[in-house]
Parts: structure tokens; C-alpha cells; sequence
């Protein structure tokens, strides 16, 4: 079973340690929120696992090294949604979400059926000849979903996906994550926005927080000690309300 | 198999390098293939692409078998009839096939149209930096055009006069080619390995860059100063220089008031087309040359 | 529909450039030399060096993310520049001429090219440097070229000054077909690697990091292309001199026309490359009767403003 475990791992820049000795693992089938204040690390730490930046204390992907992995069999453990989708040119949906299947020694034509399986799967079908630089924001992350699915990876590491959408959208998206988790992938997902993990639906999902670069706490999203522990997090009060039986985080001014 | 081709797809650098070694190995071997063959030479018809070349064929009595010239070949006058065929350095490949050339004239430079201009016929390159050079050509001009002994008389002539050892006294001439009104720099010299340089000995001068200089034969105006030269003579290349001009270059210099040469108002201009030409057109100018040094020699301030 | 325009006239060009229509007639025997042994050569020398002078452009711009990548400014052809220069003061201090039949400046204006490459691409596969330092260091490396250039001039024998001047005026005029042979074996090396590299280099337009996350090794895959490029493109500038201008022009008009994905684009650039030098090259044969102009001027005087038209259409 593919898995992705991070042993004390610390990166530095400049002499500044952005992430300090941070331990996480994640397998196919589970679901782990990654949460923090802007600036904590989150990305950091993404980036370490997927090779992206050196680091010390152990990266591993399936109990090797990831620097040690050559590209194309890393990309078959892990897919990443980067924070920002910038394209510098106007390149069509299409060739945006094949570019997934680079791992792959494939004809074009199997490509293509991936490709409008993967837009099928992400509802955006409707887009495969656009440019990706004409979409709106929630429709880049969709087709970002969409280049994820394409790359056929047991893990997704996903920075920030709901950024700069719509409630609807939102919502959309999580359901959308959440149905890739349900196929047996192991997700693992940095967010702000603690209730937004209600829309994964049921199933254990593991919160842990992260705050200047160090692991705060490990907790599971149905746990009594969340809301305390989210609100240390961001360092302020959190008060609990129940909406149709779930229950809701109301941030509360500074603690 | 398998372990090797990935160890190779690895670094990059070591793919780049076997396709190099193999490319410049397939370069080579197809090269071989395509090889100039030299064609022998005859008479007839003929391309000069030096416009001192083309002055000394008509000179020796073989101009009749010019058929092409440079587009800088503008003596003789009869020269102008000729088809021009570019330069030396850009040479018009198909204007000169056109002609049907049965010799192909040009300078002994160190470039690679040489083998493209062999390919269009035969082809000699000639040495034209010295006066041994000058002579050395005039003598080949002959022997390729069948005009040997009017060739021979000219080079014994010109050996006569031009082949001089520099002489142990006389005046330090600083020989320059004329600036451009108005400005006196660059100092474009005229070597003393050159046939410019070798034109002041007959007059009982010496050269006074007393040196071998590679490169544009340019110096800055401190060193002129450092030198000192006991003269200073400009040559220019116009036939119609006004009295008025030739008196403002010669008063451009008086700003340079260190120099004995201007202390003493000993610098001369001469200019025409004849002292830039070839053959006795050249001779007349080293006359010319020569009575301007005696004149600036003798004139007192 | 652009695609095929751009396809059809480019190949009408290459066609009409050896065609006895233009310029003075083809009779006779001198008429038969003059097309077999000069003006199909010639033209053939234009298709590979266009081609692949675009096609390396078009990879440079890909592989640096920047619209201003190419052959003139990663330091290729500046490495040239220095080496046939090289040739010129060292040639008589060592006592060579022509090796293995190979002009010296060409030999020389080669190995040049490789070596400044090679340490661009070291540097890049490094992983150390930004794609605008590696880009910044091309373009030193381009001023010192030519600052080195100016000096030279001023140490050198006169006849050897003339041979580095013939070389970096570029020429595509040549007698039979040596030249052509010459520089096959590179250009054709240099289509099949970057070719064969369309996928890497088309995954990277989504960006180095995320190409990075879908398994392209991105440090590899931009030495291969800087040294592939390198190769090419010495073996082009090493025999005709550096041609200003066509491998930065020429993938912007392509993707300006027929779209940026590198499938398309790629062959696209060899075959537009290799049309537009053929065209630029027949008018510099023309433009001025009994005279040629320097292809290169022909170049920048045709793509600099094409280039400023397709561009300003675009952002309308």
C-alpha cells in the first residue's frame, strides 16, 4: 500500500528554519487536513515531501527517499495541486490535463480518453478546448482536480484548493476530493477553513495543525478537543454551534 | 540493458557528449566526400576580385582577359566595362559562374571562401601586404596571363625602387592616412613592414613607428607624442583635395603643440587615387612622396 | 487552417527560392551549375540552419519559461563568436591551418559554442541557479563576447582579422555541397533528441515545479535541450556565422499562429525556420542586383517588425 511518511523533518532557507522537526504520515485511503496560519509551513512541508526542496530528517514515499525516486515513478505515488495554477501561456485545457499523463509510455489516443474521462469525472468537460488562462478561478481548480485524476497517483497532495472560490464552488470541490478519497486514495489537504471538511463527508479524517513551521497537535475532525485545539492554533476563541447535527467552528475574536 | 540506458538518460551531459563525438565523426567523414578538386589554370578569361590586381593586369598588357572585377576595382577607367562580381569577402558566386571564369584572382586571406571560390573555377590567391609581396605578385600575374616580360620589367622596376633597406639616419616620418576633417583620431599609421611603410625609404627616411604592429595599425595620440616624429605626412585617396582643406588638416595638428613636427611645421598632406593604387601609378606616388619630405626637410620656419 | 498556411508557404518559399523564375534565366551550362552547385545548396543550407535555429529557439524558450530565450542570448552563439575569434590569434601561434579538411574559424567557432553551453548547462542541471540567472549569465557571457570581439581586432594579423570578419558577417552562399554535409549529421541529431523531448518540454508549460511533481526530471530535461541546442546550433553558426535574429523571431510567429502547444509548435518551428531563412535569403540574393546583402540584415529587417505586428494583433 502506497504511503507517504515525513520523520523529523526540517527545512531551512537562509539560515531560517521554515519547518522544524515535523512528522506526518499519510497511506492510501486516508484523509488528513493540514491546517495553519498563513505563513506555518504548510507548503513547506508539501514541497519537502514531493522532493521539491531539500530537507532534513526523512521524506519517504513508499519507505524510500523521494530524492532518491526517478521523476516518472515518483509521479506514480503522489500528484500535487500547487497553491497557484500559473501558466505563462495560453495552453488548451486539454493539453493542460495530458501533460499529467507524461508518466505514462501511452499513445495519444489512450491519452485523450484519460484526459475526457478525467474532465468527465471533474465536470468540466465543457472546457477541453479552452485556454486554461481564460477559466475562471474555480474552474482552473477543477481542471487542476481533473489533471490529478489524470495522473493516476494512490496519493494527492492538495495546497489550498478552494482558494478564492465561491461558497458553491467550495463545496464542489470538497465533494469532489472527497469522491477521489472514497476511490481509495489517500489524501492529504491544507486549509484554512476547518468546517469545510464537513462537506468530505463521513469517514475519519485526521486534522493536524501547524503553526511556525512546528506540528501544534494530531487530532481527528469528530474530536471534542478540535475546536479548543483550532483555536489555540489561530489564536483565537472558537465557539461550537450545531447546524442539521453537525457542528460548526465560530471563530470568535482574539482569545 | 535496462541499468545501462538509465544510467546514461541520468546525466544529460554525458548524452550531449556522445552525440557530439558521434555528429563531429559523421561531419567529418560526409566532408571528405564533397572535396574541392582543384581545376588547372588557363588563359582567357579572367576575374579579379583585387582592385590592385586588376590595375596591374592592364598595366602588364593582359586587361584584355579580364571578363570581371570587385566592386572596388575602379582603375583604369577601362576597367569600368568589367562585370562586377561583390568583393573578396562577399563574393557573388553567381554573377562570377556566369562569366565561365577560367582563373579566378583574389587576396591570400586565411578564410573559407577560398574553397568556395576554387569551386567555381581555378582559383589563386595572392600576397599583396609588402612591396616583396607586390613584386612577387606582379611576377605570377605574368607568368598566369602569358604577359611574363612586360610583368618582369615592371617588378624589376618597382624592385628598383620600393626593395630598399631602411636607412641608418634620416627623418622619422610618421606616415597616416588622412582623417576625416575635423577630427585627427583615430592615428591610422602606415606599418613599416607594409608597401606605404617601404615607400619612405627611397627618400632617405625611416619609419618612425619603428616597430612590428599587429592588428588595426591604429595609435593613440600619446604615443605619437611619445615617438616625436621629426615629420608627419598624411596620405588621402581623394584626386580633387582643395588647397583650403589640405591647409585645415595641417592646422587640425597644430593643437598637438608638444611635437617637434608641429613645433617646426613639418607635416605635409598628399592626396589622389595613385597613392592607394598599384604598378607605376605607385612609383609616381613614391616620387611624390619623396619631394614632399625634401620640401618639409628643407623648408625653415 | 493557420497551420496549413504557415506549412504551405513555408515549403513554397524553399520551392520558389532554387525556381529559375526569379533573378536572371538558367541556360545553358553555366545555368545548370549555377543550380545544382549553387542555389540548391544554398537553399538547403537555409532549411537546416532556419530549422534548426528556430526549433532550438523555440526549446530554449520553453525550457527558460521566457519569451527572450534563444540561441543569441543563453551564450551559444556568443560561445561561437568567441571561439572563431580564438582562431584568429591562436591559429598562427600554433602553426595550424585547415584540420581534417575543417576551416579553423568553423573548427574553432564550434567547440566554442559546446564549451559555453556546456558550463550554461552545468550550471542548470545544478539545480542551484534560477532560470533568470541562467539566462542573465548567457547574456554576460554574450557582452563579453563581443567586448573580447573589439579587443581582439586590435592584436590580430591582418589576413586572419579579415577570415573572423568574413565569419561573423554569416554567409549561406556556398559552392557544392560540403557545407551541407558538414552540418547534417548535427541538425539531424538535434531534430530527433529535441523531437523526441516534446512531451517534457510540453509538460513543463504548466510550470517547473508542477512538470516536477508529474514525473519530468526538469534539471535533465533543460541540460539535454541546453547541450542538444548547443550542438546544433554550433554546428550551424560554426560554418554560415551567427544569423541574427531567426531563433527568437521565428517561435513567437508560430505560436502567435498556430498556438502555443509544443506538439504543433516544435515541428511547426523547423519547418516555418526553415521557409522564412530560405525567403530571407533569396530576397537578400535579389534585393540588390549584382549584389548581396547579408542574409542577417534580411532577417531582422523582416521578423523584427512581423514580430511587433503579430504581437500588437494579439493584444487587441
Amino acid at each position: 500500500m502506497s504511503s507517504l511518511e515525513l520523520r523529523d523533518v526540517t527545512v531551512t532557507a537562509r539560515g531560517k528554519a521554515l519547518v522544524e522537526n515535523v512528522s506526518l504520515s499519510l497511506h492510501a485511503g486516508e484523509f488528513v487536513a493540514l491546517l495553519g496560519p498563513n505563513g506555518a509551513g504548510k507548503t513547506t512541508l508539501l514541497r519537502a515531501a514531493l522532493g521539491l526542496v531539500p530537507c532534513r530528517g526523512e521524506a519517504l514515499l513508499d519507505g524510500r527517499p523521494v530524492r532518491d525516486i526517478p521523476a516518472r515513478e515518483r509521479a506514480g505515488l503522489a500528484a500535487w495541486l500547487p497553491q497557484q495554477s500559473h501558466v505563462a501561456e495560453p495552453v488548451t485545457v486539454y493539453e493542460f490535463v495530458k501533460a499529467a499523463r507524461y508518466r505514462f509510455a501511452e499513445t495519444s489516443a489512450e491519452a485523450e480518453r484519460e484526459v475526457v474521462a478525467a474532465l468527465t469525472k471533474a465536470d468540466v468537460l465543457e472546457h477541453l478546448h479552452h485556454p486554461v488562462t481564460e477559466l475562471s478561478g474555480g474552474e482552473l481548480q477543477r481542471v487542476g482536480v481533473a489533471a490529478l485524476i489524470a495522473q493516476d497517483a494512490p496519493l494527492l497532495l492538495l495546497d489550498e484548493p478552494a482558494n478564492h472560490m465561491d461558497p458553491s464552488q467550495q463545496i464542489g470541490l470538497y465533494r469532489l476530493i472527497a469522491g477521489l478519497w472514497r476511490d481509495g486514495r489517500g489524501v492529504l489537504c491544507i486549509t484554512h477553513d476547518v468546517n469545510m471538511l464537513r462537506h468530505v463527508g463521513s469517514g475519519d479524517v485526521r486534522v493536524v495543525g501547524m503553526a511556525d513551521g512546528r506540528a501544534q497537535f494530531e487530532t481527528s475532525f469528530s474530536a471534542d478537543n478540535l475546536p479548543e485545539h483550532v483555536g489555540r492554533l489561530f489564536n483565537v476563541r472558537m465557539d461550537v454551534v450545531q447546524s442539521n447535527g453537525q457542528r460548526l467552528l465560530v471563530p470568535q475574536g482574539t482569545a | 540493458m535496462h541499468a545501462s540506458s538509465r544510467a546514461r538518460m541520468k546525466n544529460p551531459l554525458i548524452t550531449v557528449l556522445t552525440v557530439a563525438v558521434l555528429a563531429v565523426g559523421a561531419s567529418i567523414g560526409l566532408s571528405l566526400l564533397w572535396r574541392t578538386d582543384d581545376t588547372e589554370a588557363s588563359r582567357g578569361r579572367v576575374v579579379s576580385l583585387m582592385p590592385p590586381v586588376t590595375e596591374t593586369l592592364y598595366e602588364i598588357g593582359a586587361g584584355d582577359q579580364l571578363v570581371g572585377r570587385s566592386d572596388w576595382c575602379n582603375y583604369p577607367p577601362e576597367a569600368d566595362g568589367l562585370t562586377q562580381c561583390g568583393s573578396a569577402l562577399t563574393p557573388n558566386h553567381e554573377v562570377i559562374v556566369r562569366l565561365n571564369p577560367t582563373l579566378i584572382l583574389a587576396n591570400n586571406s586565411n578564410a573559407t571562401a577560398r574553397d568556395d571560390l576554387r569551386g567555381l573555377g581555378h582559383a589563386e590567391f595572392l600576397p599583396w601586404l609588402s612591396a616583396e609581396d607586390m613584386i612577387a605578385s606582379t611576377r605570377r600575374l605574368g607568368q598566369l596571363t602569358g604577359h611574363v616580360e612586360e610583368a618582369n620589367e615592371l617588378a624589376d622596376e618597382m624592385s628598383v625602387v620600393l626593395l630598399q633597406p631602411q636607412p641608418a639616419t634620416g627623418p622619422r616620418v610618421l606616415l597616416v592616412m588622412l582623417p576625416e576633417p575635423g577630427k585627427l583620431e583615430p592615428v591610422s599609421f602606415m606599418r613599416r613592414n607594409s608597401v606605404h611603410g617601404q615607400m619612405l625609404y627611397p627618400a632617405g627616411a625611416r619609419n618612425a613607428v619603428d616597430e612590428d604592429v599587429s592588428g588595426v595599425p591604429e595609435i593613440s595620440m600619446e604615443r605619437v607624442i611619445e615617438l616625436d616624429p621629426d615629420m608627419i605626412i598624411m596620405l588621402g585617396i581623394r584626386d580633387d583635395l582643395q588647397e583650403s582643406e589640405r591647409r585645415q588638416m595641417i592646422e587640425q595638428w597644430s593643437r598637438i603643440n608638444p611635437l617637434t613636427a608641429v613645433k617646426e611645421k613639418r607635416i605635409g598632406v598628399l592626396s589622389g587615387r595613385h597613392f592607394y593604387g598599384a604598378g607605376r601609378r605607385l612609383l609616381r606616388a613614391v616620387k611624390e612622396l619623396g619631394a614632399e619630405i625634401e620640401r618639409l626637410g628643407h623648408e625653415q620656419p | 487552417m493557420k497551420l496549413k498556411i504557415l506549412l504551405l508557404g513555408a515549403v513554397s518559399i524553399a520551392v520558389v527560392a532554387v525556381s529559375p523564375w526569379l533573378g536572371q534565366s538558367l541556360d545553358g551550362d553555366s545555368g545548370r551549375f549555377i543550380l545544382l552547385e549553387l542555389r540548391i545548396p544554398r537553399v538547403l543550407m537555409a532549411v537546416l540552419v532556419g530549422g534548426t535555429m528556430s526549433l532550438v529557439g523555440a526549446c530554449y524558450q520553453t525550457i527558460f519559461a521566457n519569451p527572450l530565450a534563444a540561441p543569441s542570448t543563453v551564450g551559444t552563439t556568443a560561445g561561437a563568436t568567441l571561439g572563431a575569434l580564438a582562431a584568429v590569434v591562436l591559429a598562427p601561434a600554433l602553426h595550424l591551418s585547415a584540420a581534417g579538411g575543417i576551416p579553423l574559424t568553423a573548427a574553432f567557432a564550434f567547440a566554442g559554442a559546446l564549451i559555453v553551453s556546456f558550463v550554461i548547462a552545468a550550471i542548470a542541471s545544478s539545480g542551484r541557479a534560477r532560470v533568470n540567472d541562467i539566462l542573465l549569465a548567457g547574456i554576460a557571457i554574450s557582452l563579453a563576447a563581443g567586448a573580447v570581439s573589439a579587443g581582439l581586432q586590435y592584436s590580430a594579423d591582418q589576413l586572419q582579422l579579415y577570415a573572423a570578419i568574413q565569419w561573423t558577417l554569416g554567409h549561406l552562399p556556398q559552392v557544392g555541397y560540403r557545407g551541407v554535409a558538414m552540418i547534417l549529421p548535427f541538425v539531424l541529431a538535434t531534430w530527433a533528441i529535441l523531437l523526441a523531448n516534446t512531451r517534457g518540454l510540453q509538460t513543463l508549460l504548466g510550470g517547473e515545479e508542477r512538470a516536477h511533481s508529474q514525473g519530468v526530471n526538469v534539471p535533465r530535461l533543460r541540460a539535454l535541450v541546453l547541450g542538444i541546442g548547443a550542438l546544433g546550433v554550433g554546428g550551424c553558426v560554426a560554418w554560415c556565422g551567427p544569423i541574427a535574429f531567426i531563433g527568437l523571431i521565428v517561435p513567437h510567429i508560430v505560436r502567435l499562429t498556430v498556438g502555443g502547444s509544443r506538439r504543433v509548435m516544435l515541428p511547426m518551428s523547423i519547418v516555418t525556420g526553415a521557409g522564412f531563412l530560405a525567403g530571407c535569403d533569396t530576397l537578400s540574393r535579389l534585393a540588390w542586383p549584382g549584389r548581396e546583402l547579408p542574409v542577417g540584415v534580411v532577417t531582422s529587417a523582416i521578423g523584427a517588425p512581423l514580430l511587433v505586428w503579430l504581437v500588437v494583433r494579439q493584444k487587441r
